[in-house]
């Protein structure tokens, strides 16, 4: 049976028409296009797609955000806000991106201190 | 990045048979089959290591890897894969059951509780099958079919998704996010 390739190739993906209050927690790679209220923590590869809409306190290792967030952001490695991403909310995470085309309001809080720790744990899992 | 994300959703086909419960009951691996291709908007799955603790609705086609902890709103086919776990309500036009379920199962259309599956609560569908090997403890009420045929008919056509996908997040602040969005 092949039941264990599948979800953990692909990781997940929390399709449009999904919506989800209260915690979530996952440790597999993770693409939210629906709306999510509350919690998320999450240890691997999260990605907030273009349709997502999520409203809550994120905990993640490495974060992707090309949809719309409100609330903060808290990676181990890395957060991204993509072309067209929208977040309302403070970044604390040792490596921050925002492309241009992207809408953030919030603080930004890089502790480089843990960057070459927080990238070899990632080649490590991977 | 951003290429990727759009090929996830890029107009790859849907799963064959994936919205057909008959075809995924005579092949048990079928729903772990599914993902690759169902990847798409048809079907979607929630892998092992997903925690949700609270509500969840949706429309689209569910399988469900992980762990729910709280209610289950759907309106279309929900399937708990074998090592899926779910402690609270379940409501769906079809359901199917491999996984483990503490709570009431409601289907509009039919209940499957597969050899593999551990069920503690009620069901409540016109269709139910019990196939041998399932663990079971609970009632199951079957409405009328003729009731259920009617129901459907009054229901059918305020079954536009939109009423039916405001009622699981009720809650003021869920339903001020829903207006956000919809707004720009």
């Amino acid at each position: 049976m092949d039941s264990n390739e599948s979800p953990k190739d692909d990781g997940s993906i929390l399709g449009p028409s999904l919506r989800f209050k209260g915690e979530l927690t996952a440790a597999e790679d993770l693409l939210i296009e629906g709306q999510v209220v509350g919690n998320i923590k999450h240890s691997r590869r999260l990605t907030i797609g273009k349709n997502g809409h999520v409203k809550a306190q994120i905990e993640g290792h490495i974060v992707t955000i090309a949809g719309t967030v409100e609330g903060d952001v808290q990676a181990q490695t890395s957060v991204a806000v993509m072309e067209g991403g929208r977040l309302n909310g403070d970044v604390r995470a040792p490596s921050v991106s925002i492309v241009d085309g992207a809408d953030f309001n919030g603080n930004v809080i890089m502790d480089t201190s843990k960057r070459g720790r927080g990238a070899g744990r990632d080649t490590e899992k991977r | 990045m951003a290429r990727n994300i759009m090929s996830v959703f890029g107009p790859n086909g849907r799963a064959p048979g994936a919205e057909n419960p008959a075809a995924a009951e005579a092949a048990p691996g079928a729903a772990a089959v599914a993902p690759k291709q169902g990847a798409a908007l048809a079907l979607m799955t929630l892998g092992k290591t997903l925690v949700f603790k609270g509500e969840i609705s949706a429309d689209e086609d569910l399988v469900l890897f992980g762990r729910v902890e709280g209610s289950i709103t759907h309106t279309g086919s929900v399937t708990i894969a074998l090592g899926g776990v779910v402690t609270g309500n379940v409501h769906a036009r079809t359901i199917t059951i491999r996984g483990t379920v503490e709570g009431d199962v409601e289907a509009t259309e039919s209940a499957t509780v597969a050899p593999s599956a551990v069920l503690n609560g009620d069901i409540v569908a016109p269709r139910v099958s019990i196939v041998d090997g399932a663990e079971f403890n609970g009632c199951v009420k079957m409405p009328p079919r003729a009731a259920a045929e009617a129901k459907k008919v009054v229901k059918a056509p305020a079954s536009a998704p939109a009423p039916e996908s405001k009622a699981p997040l009720s809650d003021p602040e869920a339903a001020r996010v829903l207006g956000e969005r919809s707004e720009p």
